[in-house]
């Protein structure tokens, strides 16, 4: 009986020890791997080791099918990483205008801001010139067009710094003042360089 | 005792999105080299991932073994079947950029020759098709050297239910680059198999049609527009792979695998069985492929905007999504690079200091705010860099629309002489002329 206890247990015991192997959700969500994540609709919710959720890896990817299907299954698209990035930011950052569009239109948060100079997604924005998304969000939240960081610069100092003469036409026709100045002192015109930022220049003066 | 640049930069990183995230997006490598042929950089010969830069590369080695004016061929064999129909069988080249207007376009010649009803339409392995070829989904996917698997292929044909679908779309875009297609057309297809190359049979009936694809120049430009994995891999793949390369590399570039190791053409993930592995290259070396690549172009009257994207002047683009502004506008000619532990961008700036190459390599761990820091950085140092050569001067250019055939494509082959097809449609009208390229400066 002994013997035919251990026989059996050498038998199943892959069976019973062995895991289902997991695919990796993140590495499927980022490469537009649909049918994967349709398999497992009840890991969708997971994060990785940098808190990213599978919208946040999806948008990053610029995979706008599989970021859609995980809102329509619940993605929530507020949520932020460690670094308290969101989808949202990662879309403008990554040049994904259709995606940003697409997350402003779900309810993303349009007034949260990022890092240690606590800014708006606004100045993501301008800083890539996503001008179509910059117009959306202004039109939605007009007030973040004066909105300032900790520096007291607004988007438009970004506009300067980042040489996006047409995001700063658009901060200026939706009340942004070219008046204002940052903690030192300055005003956004100040940074601009005169060698290769005439466009800038004549526009903020 | 650390670079005072590198200080420079773990700073500017730092301010960026606080200290934690900041410090795991570094430089890996930048160099740049001028035309006077002065290299310099930091770790300007140190081998790292270089990403979607790798389409580069792929892009001088299938330009220099085909040329500019190569051009894929499919093979479309026609067997005469019973109740007017016929069986066709598409013998595959790996063509790239082979999605739904070339198939369109196959069908309007074959309707052409009165071909409209088909028994059984089977392919073999070296068909490579997906319906929506050029788009961004099939541009940032993940594949292997293999892919697409012909169950993938056929799947990609049936998911269209009629092959005819979409044609309005296609007639506009055929119209708009002076590529001739049928108004309307009509095609039925009864089943659609898979059928291997060692198994394709013709008979004294079949006749065989070659179709051309747009000419090489075209297909890595609409490649590197928004770094179309796929079609990558499939020119790396036709012109022989990774083994040909190697030897391509040691015998004409005099590059060993110290400088450069490329594994598939588009420089996303392979999966080996040790792990997730890249192509790398120094960027050094990159740079001298760069400046080649310039070289292999302009003997034949093209320059690097024929290849590459340009910012602001190819929209949309991956280099125009996040490189573009008031001061790279038409002066950046680059191609961007995203992998997991790299973020790169490499290419040409033209300034009022004459032409840079430059490439910029930052490590990164793969997550969305190492990428994001990395992409920053790159737009801060690049903008810098024209700024530093006293500005940009912007590039004479103007898009052009891409399509995957033109009106060289039709089809060379027998003409059918039996009466179980219908006679040819023989006004066949004549292509209206494709807009000029604009002239270089």
């Amino acid at each position: 009986m002994t013997k035919l206890f251990l026989i059996l247990m050498l038998g199943f015991s892959p069976l019973v020890f062995a895991k289902k192997a997991v695919p990796d959700l993140f590495a499927a969500a980022e490469s537009g791997d649909l049918a994967t994540l349709k398999n497992h609709k009840s890991a969708l919710k997971e994060k990785n080791s940098a808190g990213e959720s599978l919208l946040i890896k999806a948008v990053s990817a610029g995979q706008m099918e599989t970021a859609k299907w995980l809102i329509r299954n619940g993605a929530d698209v507020n949520e932020a990483d460690l670094s308290g990035g969101t989808a949202l930011l990662y879309a403008v950052s990554g040049g994904e205008e259709e995606l940003a569009l697409l997350l402003i239109e779900k309810g993303a948060d349009l007034e949260k801001t990022y890092g240690e100079r606590k800014e708006s997604v606004v100045f993501e924005a301008v800083r890539l010139g996503q001008n179509k998304v910059l117009e959306k969000i202004l039109t939605k939240s007009p007030k973040l067009a004066q909105g300032a960081n900790t520096e007291g610069e607004t988007a438009l100092f970004e506009a300067v710094r980042s040489a996006q003469s047409k995001s700063a036409q658009i901060l200026l026709k939706k009340g942004a003042d070219k008046a204002v100045r940052n903690k030192k002192g300055r005003k956004a015109v100040d940074l601009a360089d005169p060698k290769t930022d005439s466009a800038l220049i004549q526009i903020l003066n | 005792m650390i670079p005072l640049h590198k200080c420079f930069l773990q700073a500017a990183l730092i301010c960026l999105l606080g200290a934690p995230a900041a410090q795991a997006a570094r430089l890996g490598a930048f160099c740049t080299l001028t035309e006077a042929n002065d290299l310099q950089g930091t770790n300007v010969e140190r081998r790292l991932p270089i990403a979607s830069v790798s389409k580069v590369v792929t892009a001088l080695w299938s330009l220099e073994k085909g040329g500019a004016d190569y051009r894929f061929k499919t093979t479309l064999q026609v067997t005469p079947v019973e109740n007017d129909q016929v069986d066709l069988h598409i013998e595959g080249s790996r063509d790239p950029f082979f999605g739904r207007e070339s198939l369109h376009f196959a069908i309007s010649e074959l309707n052409r020759r009165g071909i409209k009803k088909v028994r059984t339409l089977s392919f073999d392995e070296n068909f490579k098709f997906y319906v929506q070829v050029t788009s961004d989904h099939t541009a940032a996917s993940h594949y292997t050297t293999a892919s697409p698997l012909p169950q993938t292929v056929l799947a990609q044909l049936k998911s269209m239910g009629s092959l005819t679908s979409g044609w309005s779309k296609t007639l506009q875009v055929a119209k708009a680059t002076g590529t001739p297609l049928v108004e309307k057309a009509r095609f039925s297809v009864e089943d659609i198999r898979f059928v291997p190359k060692s198994e394709a049979v013709s008979s004294s009936e079949t006749v065989s049609f070659v179709m051309k694809s747009a000419p090489l120049l075209s297909l890595l430009k609409e490649m590197n527009r928004n770094s179309n994995n796929h079609a990558a891999n499939q020119i790396f793949e036709h012109f022989g792979g990774a083994g040909h390369f190697r030897s391509f590399a040691a015998g004409s570039l005099g590059l060993g695998s110290r400088q450069i190791d490329m594994l598939n053409g588009s420089g996303d993930r392979v999966d080996l069985d040790s792990g997730a592995a890249y192509n790398e290259a120094s960027c050094g070396t990159i740079l001298r492929i760069l400046r080649r690549l310039r070289s292999v172009l302009k003997s034949t009257g093209k320059d690097l905007q024929n290849v590459l994207a340009v910012a602001g002047g190819d929209n949309p683009s991956s280099v125009s999504k996040i490189y573009n502004n008031d001061v790279t506008q038409k002066s950046l000619i680059a191609k961007t690079g995203t992998v997991n532990p790299a973020i790169t961008l490499a290419g040409l700036i033209r300034t009022l200091d004459g032409d840079v190459y430059f490439m910029y390599n930052i490590e990164t761990k793969g997550t969305s705010a190492d990428w994001r820091n990395a992409r920053a950085l790159i737009r801060q140092k690049i903008t810098e860099l024209i700024r530093d050569h006293n500005g940009g001067k912007p590039v004479k250019y103007s898009a052009l629309q891409f399509m995957s055939v033109d009106d060289q494509s039709i089809f060379e082959g027998e003409t059918i002489e039996t009466d179980d097809l219908n006679h040819y449609v023989t006004d066949i009208p004549t292509p209206s002329p494709r807009p000029p390229i604009e002239s270089l400066p």
